[in-house]
């Protein structure tokens, strides 16, 4: 099967602390899915267990049907992209475009090639004015774009972003936003953790929630933000037009402003 | 008197041709909460760096105009005065811990040890720092070991432990999830009932729009807009200067489309419900 | 909220422990000289001694595990190395042994084990001093004699710095790992994954240090006022000082003996 699976995955680092619990879940290629949850829930853990940086400790994680036990670190990135929560773990040349291409260099494409790629994803993240400065000198959001664009190069089918959200300005969200729709079209199945409930209610259909090292629901998201139990739990709250919506007392689980609109309009 | 005024204030980096700040004009009074908002790049930090008092003290270059922090020209004043003055929370929490403490107890207490706070008192302050960020499981852990979110708290409260009447906080929320978010904002809003001066840059325009009475907006290093929270954030043309408008502002302009009734924008939840409420009776 | 550990910060910060709560510039002044014996005597036997003291002193201040753990390995890799290379290298009269052009013999060996054992005792008293001192009580007791605050800050924070690079080097292979660089497996893979990485992670560290002194210039480091300080070491009891007297006068007799005799 072409999905991620995690059956029945724990992880608990070396000095026995537990970081996730009884993990069960499927991701298929070509999804799209939010990922949410307080901090400490234990998201990038979880999503660490998928690219292999962590290995369950009780249970397995398959990718494509490959156990990640099986394989090195190295052998599953090639599968699955991990986009770090801070950029600056993950950048280490002193130029853009260097770091972009780094990784092209190592696995000997040809130059063509590694042009190829390199235009695409400047293209995708619009980084075009900053491909000759140095990484430190550009603004913390744009660095965000940086690491982004290096993982996109490796065109791997599933791409985790680990908080891409954090810091954006409306441009950085739109972008995103123009991103995930067309990773959508290639067929890429894109993961991504953010504490943005808007972005995550305009951009998903799929919502998981973690709460307490556990996955505590995995439905639409206007289910997730519809029920008062999940939110409780997992100490969330609804997108602000969720909340304007039930406190006219509307019907209809509205999370967008569009429904909402349409809906007082007729009244 | 004002508690910091801008006169034509420009500045330019060293060895740069660019100008990070043009013709900057404002007065901001005490005991204000102001809102800095504008796309990244567009100087919030270095307009962050200069109230503080760093340009020109620390970041040399070009500054020209007048600066006024109480009155007295920023030129004038001691640097090593001003730290006492104006707290500052800046942007990367990383750099923020200073990694001579080994427990988060001692790293909040080092800005009042710095200020020859006595220990009993200073105890004290730290406790009450500790129970208001909801910190009092981390007081024992060391400080570089914590997460991003972790060490933003800490940051946050070894400068509110310093007391300074006046604070510049620079996205103090970028790490946080939505609740830790929430407390953090009214923890700016109860250091504004207290008296304090507060500059706070941030993307998240709702909250901007719940807790500050003024809001400036940035756009390559000028002020292109400024005034009473309300005035500014119900603006549509912010979307020109690169800024989201809060949910409540946005909802009220579609309502505004279909009911011209729909005469003001309101710009936070509670106003948008009360104008529908108002306006289509539900 | 633990409010035991809030309240040792409000007296003096002892451990209950003869040698441990001595001010850290008498463990300091002590060290020296126990470091200096060796070099002063020039005598094997006085090197062993002072090592086995080590071993003693540890026991006595409850520090015998956290010590024993470091010494033993560092003292053994050193020692046979430094032997290793005086016992083969020295040339002499009386051969013991030949390997083709290394010859071994007896004054080697002599020197050998005169060197060796002299520069593991004076790194006994390095490894003793880090475990029986915590390097924020030295800098206390230094800030109490006048050193500036700004001193004692910089060789705290580089040592945090030192700490630093341990974990961002593990913060860099899994983000090489991520990336798809083959970390794991044979030793050369390791190092040519980490390699490039070396040049960036120093400038990184370097490159912070303006946030960071803007991070203390926000903690008003520089302000005017005088520092108090949470923690506190316990005043010089008088026996103390007398008794650092006596032991400085003895080691002062000791030099001239050997100087002189």
């Amino acid at each position: 099967m072409e999905a991620i699976e995690l059956k029945n995955v724990s992880f608990a680092y070396p000095d026995g602390h537990v970081a996730n619990e009884e993990l069960n879940l499927i991701i298929k290629k070509g999804e799209r899915v939010a990922i949410v949850g307080q901090n400490g829930a234990g998201k990038t853990t979880a999503v660490k267990l998928m690219n292999g940086l962590n290995k369950p400790t009780n249970g397995d994680v398959f990718i494509n049907g490959v156990n990640t036990k099986a394989q090195t670190t190295a052998q599953t990135s090639a599968y699955v992209g991990y986009v770090f929560q801070n950029p600056d773990d993950q950048i280490f040349n002193s130029n853009v475009q260097k770091e972009i291409e780094y990784m092209l260099h190592y696995l000997k494409l040809d130059a063509q090639e590694i042009e190829r790629r390199v235009s695409r994803v400047v293209e995708l993240t619009g980084i075009e004015g900053y491909l000759n400065m140095n990484p430190f000198d550009v603004p913390y959001s744009i660095r965000k774009f940086v690491t982004i664009a290096m993982v996109l190069a490796l065109e791997t089918p599933y791409i985790i972003l680990d908080e891409p959200t954090a810091g954006q300005d409306l441009h950085g969200i739109q972008t995103l936003t123009n991103l995930l729709d067309r990773l959508q079209e290639e067929g890429k199945c894109v993961i991504t953790i953010t504490h943005d409930m808007e972005f995550v209610a305009d951009n998903f259909t799929r919502v998981i929630t973690m709460a307490n090292k556990r996955i505590i629901a995995d439905d639409s998201a206007r289910n997730t933000f519809w029920s008062a139990e999940i939110l409780k739990e997992a100490r969330l709250k609804k997108p602000q037009i969720g909340e304007i919506s039930e406190e006219l007392g509307m019907d209809g689980n509205i999370i967008y402003r569009h429904e909402l609109v349409e809906l007082l309009n007729k009244k | 008197m004002n508690c910091i005024s801008l006169k034509n204030v420009s500045y330019k980096y060293p060895y740069t041709e660019e100008f990070a700040l043009q013709e900057l004009n404002y007065a901001f009074e005490t005991g204000k909460c102001y809102g800095i908002i504008g796309a990244n790049g567009s100087g919030k930090t270095t307009f962050c760096n200069l109230l503080r008092g760093m340009i020109p003290h620390f970041f040399e270059g070009d500054l020209t105009g007048d600066v006024l922090i109480e009155g007295k020209d920023v030129r004038n004043w001691d640097s090593n005065l001003l730290s006492t003055k104006i707290g500052y929370i800046f942007q990367n929490p990383f750099t923020q811990i200073s990694g001579i403490k080994d427990t988060v107890f001692e790293e909040i207490a080092l800005g009042l040890e710095n200020l020859g706070v006595e220990k009993e008192e200073l105890i004290d302050r730290v406790i009450e720092v500790v129970k208001l960020l909801k910190l009092e499981q981390l007081i024992k852990k060391n400080p570089n070991n914590l997460s991003g979110g972790q060490k933003q708290r800490v940051a946050f409260a070894s400068i509110i432990a310093m007391n300074n009447d006046i604070l510049v906080i620079d996205e103090p929320t970028s790490q946080l999830d939505p609740e830790s978010t929430a407390e953090i904002f009214a923890i700016i809003n109860l250091l504004k009932e207290q008296g304090k001066t507060i500059f706070l840059v941030e993307h998240k325009v709702d909250l901007i729009a719940e807790y500050s009475d003024e809001v400036i907006v940035l756009k390559d290093g000028r002020i292109t807009l400024s005034g009473s929270t309300l005035d500014v954030l119900s603006n549509i043309e912010l979307l020109q200067m690169g800024v989201m408008l809060p949910q409540a502002a946005m909802l009220s302009y579609d309502m505004q489309k279909a009911d011209e009734a729909f005469d003001t924008i309101a710009i936070t939840k509670s106003q948008v419900i009360e104008q529908i409420k108002q306006r289509v009776g539900v | 909220m633990d409010y035991a550990f809030i309240d040792s910060f409000r007296k003096a910060q002892v451990q209950n422990n003869w040698f441990l709560d001595l001010n850290p510039l008498s463990k300091l002044n002590i060290i020296l000289i126990l470091a200096i014996i060796p070099i002063v005597a020039k005598s094997w036997i006085v090197s062993v001694a002072v090592i086995l003291f080590y071993f003693i002193l540890a026991t006595a201040s409850s520090r015998i595990k956290q010590f024993s753990k470091v010494y033993i390995r560092l003292g053994l890799l050193i020692g046979s190395l430094l032997f290793i290379m005086r016992a083969m290298f020295i040339p002499g009269e009386d051969v013991l042994m030949k390997f083709g052009f290394l010859t071994i013999t007896q004054e080697g060996v002599d020197h050998g084990i005169q060197f060796a054992t002299l520069v593991v005792a004076i790194c006994g008293a390095l490894v003793f001093y880090s475990v029986a001192t915590q390097a924020k009580d030295l800098m206390l007791a230094l800030e109490k004699k006048g050193v500036s605050p700004t001193a004692t800050y910089v060789i705290l924070s580089s040592l945090q710095s030192i700490i630093d690079l341990g974990s961002m080097s593990k913060l860099i292979m899994e983000s090489q790992k991520a990336r798809g660089i083959e970390t794991e497996g044979k030793a050369i893979n390791r190092i040519k994954a980490f390699f490039p990485i070396l040049g960036p992670l120093f400038l990184g560290a370097i490159s912070n240090s303006e946030e960071k002194a803007i991070a203390m210039d926000a903690r008003a480091f520089y302000a005017p006022a005088k520092n108090t300080h949470l923690r506190e070491l316990r005043p010089v009891p008088l026996s103390e000082k007398i008794i650092l007297l006596i032991v400085n006068l003895a080691f002062i007799g000791f030099i001239v003996w050997r100087v002189v005799g």
